[in-house]
């Protein structure tokens, strides 16, 4: 019986090396709607500090040709705060000190310092999906482990620009930077 | 895609559901919480990146975190956080788990898998909880679903069904090193390391050692080592593999009494039993789109125990296949197809043998699902049915009907009527066990019966799970469950053999029952550093038999306790440092005249840096000693003690 295990383990051995190989990145649609759906979430654990002018609209902007942007299209009918969503696809750095929210996708890591220190002083809540996005300046950065969605949050960075993280989002996060 | 890493919920729920979440829009996701979102899959390709409050089944996930600050240092231990489940410590080593009644030593209408491999042994269809085992820090999470799970699982998924899923090695870089002792737990240490070997090709081994103290009045003391590896590839998007194996050895102490045909014909020992094994499991992955995916399995395992009234060695070799695809919009089918060869080899003595002592076995089983979404993201319809064929009792068919319907956004309804069966095993046709009534005179002797048939429920559930706001949420199930054909003992007339006279007994069943009964579980998160969750449950079982000599009836019904309850705290405090709880009210086995009991288990943790942890832990700290499955009054029944312990966990 013996000889039988081991040969059996080899089999399945050798049937796991000719499994094949290389990898692709490769994300799912259900991806994007996770994190758009996050996205909408951060939004109700973040205190913004109060802005002049009454009934404006609460304003999403996107950097990048993201899946995530089009499903985060699909939120111009719900509200945060109590203000009415706009999603603005962006075009230009200097646009996303004119939004409460930026989202910077995969393709534009190439604007991210760029976009990072045009925010330095703004009361932005940005948010990005590159690998060290919290802590290279941003404030909320997707980390994914596993197969789950998680999030980092450099709550520093957030108090600079006077954005204050409710406590039960940060006990959610994967990491806290302070 | 079915992920078999998952098989799990992945199977049942991606079953018993329908494909709504992958079809879920962003804004339909913007109603559920962060928690949720948290739970849900992004390659949710199947129905298990539902939320398992969509499920039409009574379903509860223990996750890693609450494995950790449980303190628990083995699985049974942890199932007791499981509300619904009936755990009781029968000694050091050993444990009566039960769900919705029928408990025993030999419980054995719940089904166990770890990660895919089923490790109920054949010789009785029950699980050795003495030889399930991995290193706790690398479990993913186990899931439990009270009530029949065969339609997809299969035969002996009659009761429950627990999944016990590990890490993928992608989770578990980096190395671990822990070790604790305490009073109870003389020692226990692990060690993990898991790396890369190459682009998209990850893997762990582990290795872990424990020697825990034999129990009040025991003669119990377990060892056991255990080692094993995970190695996890993934290759193109569409394809994944995964290798895994373990192997352990150990040895448990125990008390024991033997018969011999020849004086001193009744002789008691102090002996112990040796426990060893091993498996080696393949799995592969193939997802085609959202809602097209299938999955091939593979796995063998070995099991050896030996003492000094019997040895057996047993084998498994399974091959499983499962296809998932949609047909028109509405109906999402899955089929699967299964194989396992089974093999044993015994030797026996007077006391216990069995006939054949060898015996190989084939088990083919198929099975077939469709999930018809009714309204769309409102109500759900799946049907199934498995049908399989064994060696002992023919073929089978066990199908099922589920509906679940969210009539609100967090709140769902859900019944369901399904039937199950558990396969006789070696244990009722073939075993031969005997004992002296009066030395050199009279013997009794059990003899198994090769035409006994099928035990077979059919179980009608419902439930409603409800979460009135993002902190608070409830979980309801209730189930009426009705038996067939449960295992009973007859008598045979007495004859003479050797020099003695033999009172034969024979396995036999003809018992029907009705059991009812309903679970209530809460979790509720008080404060953003204080989670409490609740737990009641309510068992009423009622069993007749017409040739009933040896009372079974009885036994069955006060083997299990009425009502179950308890409260668990989990509360984060400054400095880094956790303080969890966690109270339980077991009520009196009346079959068996065990008290009813309270107990306390305690858990205090610090960090002094993110990759160590300190804790020490608590556990039955209300009692010296307790009984929790033998009579009170039985002064050789292992007891239950009082366990402290201090553990240290450092991960790099």
């Amino acid at each position: 019986m013996k000889k039988k295990i081991r040969l059996f383990s080899a089999i399945l051995f050798a049937a796991f090396l000719v499994g094949g190989r290389g990898v692709c990145e490769a994300r799912t649609d259900q991806e994007s709607r996770l994190k758009a759906a996050f996205i909408y979430n951060f939004a109700q654990f973040v205190e913004w500090p109060p802005k002049g002018g009454a009934n404006e609209a609460f304003v999403i902007g996107v950097l990048g040709d993201d899946p995530i942007g089009e499903e985060l299209d699909s939120l111009q009918n719900e509200t945060i705060r109590q203000k009415p969503i706009r999603v603005r696809h962006l075009r230009a750095v200097e646009e996303t000190r004119e939004c409460d929210l930026v989202f910077v996708g995969k393709s534009r890591s190439d604007v991210l310092g760029a976009v990072l220190s045009a925010l330095r002083e703004s009361s932005v809540l940005t948010i990005g999906e590159t690998p060290g996005f919290a802590d290279e300046g941003g404030i909320i950065g997707f980390v994914i482990k596993g197969n789950k969605v998680r999030f980092v949050i450099n709550q520093k960075n957030a108090e600079q620009k006077g954005l204050h993280v409710n406590s039960q989002l940060l006990k959610l996060a994967e990491e806290v930077i302070t | 895609m079915a992920k078999f890493k998952k098989i799990a919920l992945t199977l049942l729920v991606a079953s018993f559901f329908p494909s709504a979440a992958a079809v879920q829009a962003a804004n339909d996701l913007t109603k559920l919480s962060i928690q949720q979102l948290m739970d849900m899959e992004i390659i949710s390709v199947s129905k298990s990146s539902q939320p398992l409050s969509q499920s039409a089944a009574a379903v509860f996930v223990l996750s890693g975190e609450d494995l950790r600050r449980s303190g628990a240092t083995n699985i049974p231990e942890a199932l007791r956080m499981v509300p619904g489940l009936d755990v009781a410590r029968v000694s050091s080593s050993q444990w009566a788990i039960a769900s919705r009644g029928s408990a025993g030593i030999l419980s054995n209408k719940l089904l166990v898998l770890i990660d895919g491999r089923s490790v109920y042994t054949p010789l009785y269809a029950g699980v050795y909880w003495d030889s399930q085992d991995t290193l706790m820090e690398d479990i993913d999470r186990i899931e439990v679903i009270r009530g029949p799970g065969a339609t997809i699982w299969g035969a002996n998924a009659v009761n429950g069904v627990i999944n016990i899923i590990t890490r993928t090695a992608k989770e578990t870089q980096g190395g671990l090193v822990k070790a604790g002792a305490g009073t109870e737990e003389r020692f226990f240490g692990g060690l993990r390391y898991g790396g890369t070997a190459g682009e998209g090709t990850y893997y762990r081994v582990y290795g872990k050692y424990f020697d825990r103290d034999e129990s009040f009045n025991g003669n119990d003391q377990w060892r056991q080592g255990r080692g094993g590896f995970r190695i996890d590839r993934e290759t193109e998007r569409e394809n994944s593999y995964t290798l895994q194996g373990d192997y352990y050895n150990g040895e448990d102490d125990l008390r024991g009494t033997e018969s011999a045909a020849a004086a001193p014909f009744t002789q008691r020992f102090l002996g112990h039993e040796s426990i060893g094994g091993g498996n080696v499991l393949w799995r592969w992955n193939h997802v085609d789109d959202e809602r097209r995916d299938s999955a091939l399995q593979v796995y063998f395992d070995e099991t050896h125990r030996g003492q000094r009234v019997f040895d057996q060695n047993e084998y498994a070799l399974d091959f499983d296949w499962r296809k998932r695809f949609p047909l028109a919009d509405i109906h999402e089918v899955t089929w699967g197809l299964g194989y396992r060869f089974l093999a044993d080899e015994t030797s026996g003595s007077f006391s216990v043998a069995f006939d054949p002592p060898h015996r190989q076995d084939n088990l083919f089983s198929s099975f077939l699902q469709d999930e018809i979404t009714l309204v769309d993201e409102k109500a759900w319809l799946t049907l199934g049915t498995k049908l399989e064929h064994n060696d002992y009792s023919g073929f089978e068919l066990e199908p099922s009907a589920r509906l679940a319907v969210r009539f609100a956004p967090r709140q769902t309804v859900w019944t369901s009527v399904s039937r199950a069966v558990r396969t006789p095993s070696r244990f009722e046709h073939n075993l031969a066990i005997a004992g002296w009534v009066s030395d050199g005179v009279t013997l009794a002797r059990i003899y198994g019966d090769s035409g006994v048939p099928s035990e077979d429920v059919v179980a009608y559930e419902l439930g409603y799970r409800v979460q009135p706001t993002d902190a608070l949420s409830f979980d309801a199930a209730t189930f009426y469950n009705v038996y067939d054909n449960l295992g009973t003992i007859s008598t045979g007339d007495p004859f003479a053999e050797s020099t003695y006279t033999v009172t034969p007994y024979f396995i036999d069943n003809n018992m029907r029952g009705d059991t009812y009964g309903f679970e209530l579980g809460s979790q509720f998160q008080a404060a953003s550093n204080w989670k409490i969750n609740t737990a009641y449950t309510f068992l009423e079982q009622q069993y007749h038999s017409e040739n009933d000599p040896l009372g079974l009836e009885g036994r069955t019904e006060g083997s299990s306790p009425r009502n179950q309850v308890s409260i668990r705290s989990l509360l984060d405090l400054p400095c880094q440092m956790e303080f969890d709880s966690q109270l339980r009210y077991v009520d009196s086995l009346v079959s068996l005249n065990t008290d009813s009991y309270v107990e306390l288990d305690l858990r205090l943790a610090w960090h002094p840096a993110k990759n160590c942890e300190i804790s020490i832990v608590g556990q039955n700290l209300l009692d010296n000693h307790h009984v929790e499955f033998a009579s009170k009054s039985d002064p050789t029944a292992p007891q239950v003690e009082r366990s402290v312990y201090a553990k240290v966990v450092w991960t790099f």
